[in-house]
């Protein structure tokens, strides 16, 4: 039994002469919250219509517990929770009608169970004051909430939620992830988002996107770590002339960034992957030998998504 | 959480998985609000209004101008009115009534949402054909045609057995089931609802303008001609079977087709 709850070869996706996803070759571990990152237009809706069946692949394949996307989907689809981009349902309904209809399709009984579980699926998303509210008259996060709800209630093993915090303002943002926090326990979550700071915080594993074709996809540790990159940062005061060129002459340093900046130095030191314990033991002790520079901070570069997803959205651009 | 063990799974993936949540679905929409009032009201206004209209208050008027009318004149008028307005009101009736069906929910996302489920695209497709004609059987056809017998068996003069009646009558469901499944159909293919009512309006209305009886036969289009017949206790052309039995196979081949093609579509 593999241990990917998604796992995709090659998918791909055309509309005419528009490739909307290209080539797609990616595994979703069992438990993560996987952030699907990428532009707007990058093929994440596209993907994610792909694995639910919704539209189907030009060419690859695509399996989710074992089962084919476009042969299978039926089973599929009794095991996993979706939240499309803009929850649409039908405005005559209440909250609590919406999520007893959705339960039709997955349980036939006994109602009193069925009912207690439309009642938590209420609490976890914070809307048993509104249950009996047409949808109608919902706000855009009270819709998300309810999205999220419904999305949940056959207690998925995987949930696909389709840019869960756009429309949100930072409060409704906070509550939706975490409800995402809460549910990761129980489920998988793959979900696509354009907001970094929300992949940051809540995201195990993540995989970038960009014009339809993978650009990256890993542990977000890896990733902010510089995916396999090795990067020091130095803030060094005094003059940094003779250092600057000791530092060069290391065999380990594959290139220093300076940048002056408020009467101090600021340095970047990127290191030949297989050199990093040697940077390591040595990089600092050659900094603070010099008597000519005071080191005032130091320490192993920590990426910030962001920084990570320019670079490599930046970088995709160029090699087109 | 509370333990999903509790819960009986639907099991199982039948071509018609999901129907009964769609189909409670859709029957709520016709019976838990004012929507099969206002249809009752709507068609026994005007079927039955204009029989009786027809059948007590024209000759009534007809005699206060001095004006000749004999109550055979009455139950005729009574009867084209019933009959054949019948044909193209519930025609039109099912148009506006369906056209959204559909699109409505193709164009909004509630498609995309409804069969994120386990729902298989059949079960979508036939619990708007099932809801929407039983709904429209009932108010369309079933309280207007008792009311409208009962008028008819209340005139002096009139003649109308209840075997004529319904013949009449399952002419005019005949034509209703094929706008009904024709709406269908187009709401399938079509995103937008002026192809969809340009369509069935010009087969509603073109179609009798049609000069060539050997296409003619197999449509339901000269339904409107045939239908007063039987309650004049004449007897159905030869002709009659062909366009019947025609329009019923149309009915099930534009089901058919829609089912097929809503497998097919991309959301």
């Amino acid at each position: 039994m593999s241990n990917f709850v998604i796992e995709t070869t090659d998918l791909s996706k055309t509309y005419g002469n528009v490739t909307a996803l290209e080539g797609l070759s990616l595994q979703v571990p069992k438990n993560a919250i996987f952030g699907f990152l990428g532009p707007n237009g990058a093929g994440k809706t596209t993907t994610m219509k792909l694995l639910l069946g919704l539209i189907r692949p030009t060419s690859g394949r695509g399996h989710i517990f074992g089962h084919d996307i476009a042969t299978e989907n039926l089973a599929i689809r009794t095991r996993i929770g979706y939240l499309p981009q803009q929850p649409t349902f039908y405005n005559e309904m209440t909250a609590r009608e919406t999520l007893r209809f959705a339960a039709g399709f997955f349980y036939s009984g006994p109602k009193a169970q069925i009912e207690a579980r439309i009642e938590e699926t209420l609490r976890l998303v914070g809307l048993e004051d509104k249950a009996d509210r047409p949808v109608g008259g919902f706000s855009g996060g009270e819709r998300q909430r309810l999205g999220i709800a419904q999305a949940q209630i056959n207690y998925p093993d995987l949930l696909i939620l389709d840019e869960p915090a756009a429309a949100l303002d930072p409060l409704g943002r906070r509550d939706v992830l975490n409800i995402m926090e809460r549910l990761r326990a129980y489920t998988t979550i793959f979900y696509s988002t354009h907001i970094l700071d929300d992949v940051q915080q809540v995201s195990d594993t993540v995989a970038i996107l960009n014009h339809g074709r993978l650009v990256t996809q890993g542990p977000i540790d890896t990733l902010l770590n510089g995916n396999g990159r090795t990067i020091f940062s130095a803030t060094l005061r005094g003059d940094t002339h003779n250092l600057y060129q000791t530092i060069s002459r290391q065999p380990w340093v594959e290139n220093i960034t300076s940048l002056p900046q408020n009467g101090v130095t600021r340095w970047q030191i990127d290191v030949a992957g297989p050199e990093e314990t040697a940077a390591e033991n040595q990089l600092f002790r050659l900094l603070a030998q010099d008597e000519q520079v005071v080191v005032t901070a130091y320490g192993r570069k920590k990426f910030e998504l962001e920084e990570v997803f320019m670079q490599l959205v930046e970088g995709d651009n160029h090699d087109r | 959480m509370t333990a999903e063990l509790n819960l009986q799974k639907i099991q199982g993936d039948s071509a018609l998985r999901g129907l009964g949540p769609l189909l409670r679905r859709e029957n709520r929409k016709w019976w838990r609000g004012r929507r099969w009032l206002v249809q009752v009201l709507i068609w026994v206004l005007l079927l039955d209004g204009l029989l009786a209209f027809a059948l007590y208050i024209l000759p009534q008027m007809a005699a206060a101008k001095d004006a000749a009318m004999t109550a055979q004149d009455a139950l005729g008028t009574g009867r084209q009115m019933f009959f054949g307005l019948g044909t193209i009101a519930l025609a039109i009736g099912a148009m506006v009534l369906l056209q959204d069906a559909i699109i409505e929910e193709k164009n909004s996302g509630t498609a995309e949402w409804v069969l994120s489920k386990p729902v298989s695209r059949t079960a979508f497709v036939l619990a708007k054909l099932l809801a929407n004609g039983l709904g429209m059987a009932v108010t369309m056809l079933l309280i207007p045609g008792a009311i409208g017998y009962a008028l008819f068996r209340s005139s002096d003069v009139s003649t109308i057995t209840l075997a004529q009646f319904l013949t009449s009558w399952g002419i005019v469901a005949l034509n209703l089931l094929f706008y009904i499944t024709l709406t269908l159909l187009l709401g399938v293919l079509l995103n937008a609802r002026p192809p969809l009512l340009g369509i069935t309006l010009g087969s509603l209305f073109g179609g009798t303008l049609v000069p060539i009886a050997a296409i003619v036969q197999f449509t339901p289009w000269k339904l409107g001609e045939l239908v007063l017949l039987p309650v004049m206790g004449m007897p159905l052309p030869p002709i009659a079977i062909t366009m019947l039995v025609s329009t019923a196979v149309w009915s099930i081949l534009f089901i058919i087709i829609a089912i097929w093609r809503f497998n097919r579509q991309e959301f």
